[in-house]
């Protein structure tokens, strides 16, 4: 007989979880072995303890057996009797949920006792008891149908059925918001059908899984729904095809909706509603990463498992199965993702092929950062400029971003671009978008949001870097137009403390140690902008006007005066910098004066400042600065409507 | 650390304690008795976690304490000594020592550092750190909680000797002395001849006695790297966790405990410690 030691070992590495052969194993009675045992979390419940000397506390906290048949206490009371079954069968889908692996026996029970519940509350013609239990039954047979090890499709029609019968009940009862609640479930159920089939009939699965989200629309208006559509088009999106870019765009834009979606949410009923938009979101990010054939990175993965993990848990703990399932299936389609991502590198497992491979990504994130800047130069360059081709930039940015992001290329060495650059470029595009005119209300807003975030974020990350001089000085400076173009769409108040802010980046921007003479003064320029914004909305005292004009104007002589100097492409931008800023404050000191002065005023400074805004135009084009160029548009503008009036 | 050593009995003829050596040290003593030929008898207890594992030749590693125990002082009916019964330490219960905790906590938050990046850079919750936020906070918290320590409660056993259960509180088992040993006596005896029929000086007996349910196993682990990682990734691997702490148990009960009346009865109490006290002079 071995001892001890070894009898430890030998139980500990047993093939076997049976009780009793495990007593047996190191030769002690079953009967007794078990007194007082920890079980902790373990799952008895396909044990049969009769005759094992095991106390009912262990018992408690462990699933057992009992949790498996159908053997229930009986209730003379038939309602008390329905809302025992109602309860052990909900408790048997937590339980399910708890430990999914070996789910399918306690789903088994649960939609047994479910069952048992509808009929006893049909006998005790309780209609809302009824209803409940069978939207509960439908969520059970959803969650059965995809326990391991296998599926039955049957499952899904029943549950089916059940959502039916239970969405007529609720609308007897005139409960709106449970009709709404088993078309949403129905949507869902259709959504899972459509998994499993293929081509056409997949496609109309989910074109019914759209009309039934509508139809739950028309009863409650809630971002559960437009989660659950989001879905149901990312879906017939990635089934449609080819259309690749068309798709990487849509996901995107579900992406930012999602995200928007559950930071608004606060309570613990929308609770639901953030979690099924988590997991949502987690579907369109594996969505991008399976069309463009990429892997995540281990943090993101892990990032995704662990987003999941919060948004199931909420799902079950609210009795929202349904989302707890579809966070299973994602969490599915992750590992199914990375197992072959796995094993492609084992096949050719060098170094050298990693090396290769992160070269090449590299390569393609620059490229995609290139394209966006090329997009945007098309589009500011244009007579007639087409601001739908910001849609490409952005895509194009945040595709660079992705690519720095998996190789962890977080910002400029040596200035060289990296992942926080692409963000600043990303922020400077949403920007240009909310600049133009035909950009309005919640589109507007959203666009400066955007923008606003994605430079706090890039400024964040690269202004306090001193080993970076450029990039951290171009962020700041960034970030503080993206403040000036806020407080353009802003309540006074707001627009005084954001311009006072956007002043003092600028001035921080003009201070970065390391930079030539010629880019700390081109931010220099900018902060006079933006004191000279401050001035505009705090008293637009023509006095202080004018004098920022007589400061601009000195500016520009002394930078005209040094037009030999102009070969390096920081001082050209420099001297545009002036230029903008010198017709920027003729402008504003024409807007203070009296309308009938305007006009002879503008005549008199009309050839200078127009040469001024083309020139700056032209350089703001040529050198690629968006944001230059779209202020130095809004002048124009301005200037036109000062001559109308 | 052979399995011995962390259950050896000591035997000492003159003071036989009994002890598991790591988890229990138990000893005692009775007093000068007074003219009045009185005199108080101590109990020394001090409860303590052992630790198995350490030796090459193990293939198990793991800590073993005690969630509740019994001290009973036994006074043979041969010896001359009689309990003064008022005078058995029966201090109530405690439901737990409390203590008044004030928290006070200063945070600065400067939201520039240290930003995740997630791949998805969108507005949502890290909003407010990419901007430059600057937040002080201090708050102050006062609150009473329960000191982790013992619970001490007089009893007496079936066959009429005083006793003293000992459980813990606020933890998971017993660590550290459950009593002052010098200033608080268990009890006085009046004695009642100064030497025994066998000419030596009256004694007692000590005995610290728990049930198996009270033995505490925990970070069960096994030594060979391999063999644990393998245990780790299995399914259910609790129950197996829990046979092998059974089984550990058991050898525990069999190989050293001084008296156990049945192993298999399932409430028996078993005998972990033992002293014999005299008069200490």
């Amino acid at each position: 007989m071995p001892n001890w030691q070894d009898k430890v070992v030998m139980v500990m590495l047993a093939e076997t979880s049976d009780l009793r052969e495990l007593a047996r194993m190191v030769g002690h009675d079953p009967a007794i072995f078990w007194r007082d045992a920890n079980f902790r979390q373990a799952d008895l419940s396909d044990q049969d303890l009769n005759g094992l000397d095991i106390s009912a506390a262990t018992l408690l906290s462990v699933p057992t057996l009992a949790d498996t048949t159908s053997d229930i206490e009986h209730d003379d009371d038939p309602l008390a009797q329905a809302q025992s079954y109602l309860s052990r069968g909900k408790e048997a889908m937590n339980r399910a949920v708890g430990d999914w692996a070996r789910a399918g026996m306690k789903l088994d029970f649960a939609v047994e006792v479910l069952t048992a519940a509808v009929e006893a509350f049909e006998a005790v013609q309780d209609i809302a008891g009824e209803a409940h239990v069978r939207r509960m039954l439908a969520d059970a047979l959803v969650l059965r149908h995809h326990a391991p090890p296998e599926t039955q499709e049957e499952d899904l029609d029943a549950a089916a059925s059940q959502l039916r019968a239970a969405r007529m009940l609720f609308e007897r009862l005139d409960d709106h918001e449970a009709v709404a609640s088993c078309l949403d479930a129905h949507g869902m159920l259709q959504r899972f059908r459509s998994q499993m089939r293929e081509d056409d009939t997949a496609i109309e699965a989910l074109d019914d899984a759209v009309g039934l989200f509508n139809a739950a629309a028309k009863f409650r208006q809630s971002a559960l729904t437009k989660v659950r559509l989001l879905g149901a088009s990312r879906e017939q999106m990635m089934l449609s095809g080819p259309h690749e870019k068309e798709t990487i765009s849509l996901l995107r834009d579900h992406i930012l909706q999602l995200e928007r979606i559950w930071s608004q949410v606060t309570g613990p009923v929308p609770a639901d509603i953030a979690a099924a938009a988590k997991i949502e979101n987690c579907m369109c990010r594996l969505g991008l990463a399976q069309i463009t054939r990429r892997t995540l990175g281990t943090k993101a993965r892990e990032e995704m498992r662990d987003l999941l993990a919060t948004a199931m848990r909420a799902s079950a703990e609210n009795g929202h199965y349904i989302d707890w399932v579809n966070g299973q299936l994602c969490l599915a389609a992750l590992d199914a993702l990375h197992r072959e991502a796995d094993v492609a590198p084992a096949q050719d497992d060098t170094s050298e092929a990693l090396d290769v491979a992160e070269a090449e990504a590299l390569t393609r994130a620059q490229v995609w950062l290139a394209d966006g800047d090329a997009t945007l130069r098309t589009l500011i360059s244009a007579t007639d400029p087409d601001f739908a081709h910001i849609d490409h930039a952005l895509d194009c940015y945040a595709e660079a971003e992705d690519l720095f992001g998996l190789l962890e290329d977080v910002g400029p060495v040596e200035d060289e671009p990296g992942q926080f650059y692409a963000v600043m470029r990303r922020g400077i595009a949403h920007l240009l978008w909310a600049a133009d005119e035909s950009s309005t209300g919640e589109k507007k807003a959203e666009a400066i949001t955007n923008g606003r975030f994605a430079l706090d974020l890039a400024a964040a990350n690269l202004g306090g870097r001193s080993d970076v001089p450029f990039a951290a000085a171009e962020a700041l400076d960034a970030q503080a137009f993206g403040l000036r173009l806020e407080a353009h769409f802003s309540t006074k108040e707001f627009a005084v403390q954001a311009l006072a802010e956007a002043a003092a980046l600028h001035r921080r921007a003009s201070r970065v140690e390391g930079l030539p003479r010629a880019v700390s003064y081109r931010y220099r320029t900018h902060f006079f902008g933006a004191e000279r914004e401050l001035e505009e909305r705090q008293a637009a005292d023509p006095s202080k006007l004018r004098a920022c004009r007589v400061r601009a104007h000195k500016a520009l002589l002394s930078s005209e005066s040094r037009k030999s100097d102009r070969t390096s492409s920081a001082e050209q931008a420099s001297h545009m910098a002036v230029l903008s800023e010198y017709a920027m404050s003729v402008t504003a000191e024409l807007k203070v004066t009296a309308p009938r002065d305007v006009k002879e005023k503008r005549e008199q400074s009309r050839s200078e400042t127009d040469q001024c805004i083309d020139a700056a135009i032209e350089l703001a084009t040529t050198l690629l600065m968006p944001l230059d160029w779209m202020l130095l548009c809004r002048t124009r503008a301005q200037l036109q409507r000062l001559d109308l009036q | 650390m052979g399995f011995e050593e962390v259950f050896s009995w000591k035997l000492n003829m003159s003071n036989s304690s009994r002890a598991l050596r790591q988890v229990v040290s138990l000893d005692g003593w009775i007093a000068a008795f007074d003219t009045e030929d009185t005199a108080t008898v101590h109990a020394d207890v001090v409860f303590r976690e052992g630790r198995f594992g350490a030796e090459d030749d193990d293939k198990v590693r793991f800590r073993l304490s005690l969630r509740r125990a019994e001290i009973v002082l036994i006074a043979p009916e041969a010896e001359p000594l009689r309990v003064i019964r008022a005078s058995v330490e029966r201090s109530p219960a405690r439901e737990g020592q409390t203590r008044q905790v004030t928290h006070q906590m200063s945070a600065e938050a400067h939201g520039k550092a240290n930003l995740s990046l997630s791949k998805a850079l969108t507005p949502g919750a890290e909003l407010s750190m990419g901007a430059e936020a600057h937040r002080s906070l201090t708050t102050r918290q006062e609150l009473t909680e329960t000191v982790a320590g013992h619970v001490e409660q007089h009893f007496t056993t079936l066959e009429g000797h005083p006793a003293w259960e000992v459980r813990a509180i606020g933890c998971e088992r017993l660590d550290g002395s459950p009593w002052d040993a010098a200033n608080k006596p268990r009890l006085r005896v009046k004695r009642l001849s100064e030497r025994n029929a066998d000419g030596d000086k009256p004694t007692m007996r000590f005995e610290m006695r728990c049930r198996r349910e009270d033995i505490e196993i925990t970070e069960l682990e096994l030594k060979d790297p391999e063999k644990q990682g393998w245990f780790n990734k299995r399914l259910n691997r609790d129950v197996n966790l829990a046979a092998a702490e059974q089984v550990i148990k058991e050898e525990l009960l069999s190989a050293g405990f001084l008296q156990v009346a049945d192993l298999s009865e399932k409430h028996a109490n078993l005998v972990i410690a033992d002293v014999i006290v005299s008069e200490d002079w």
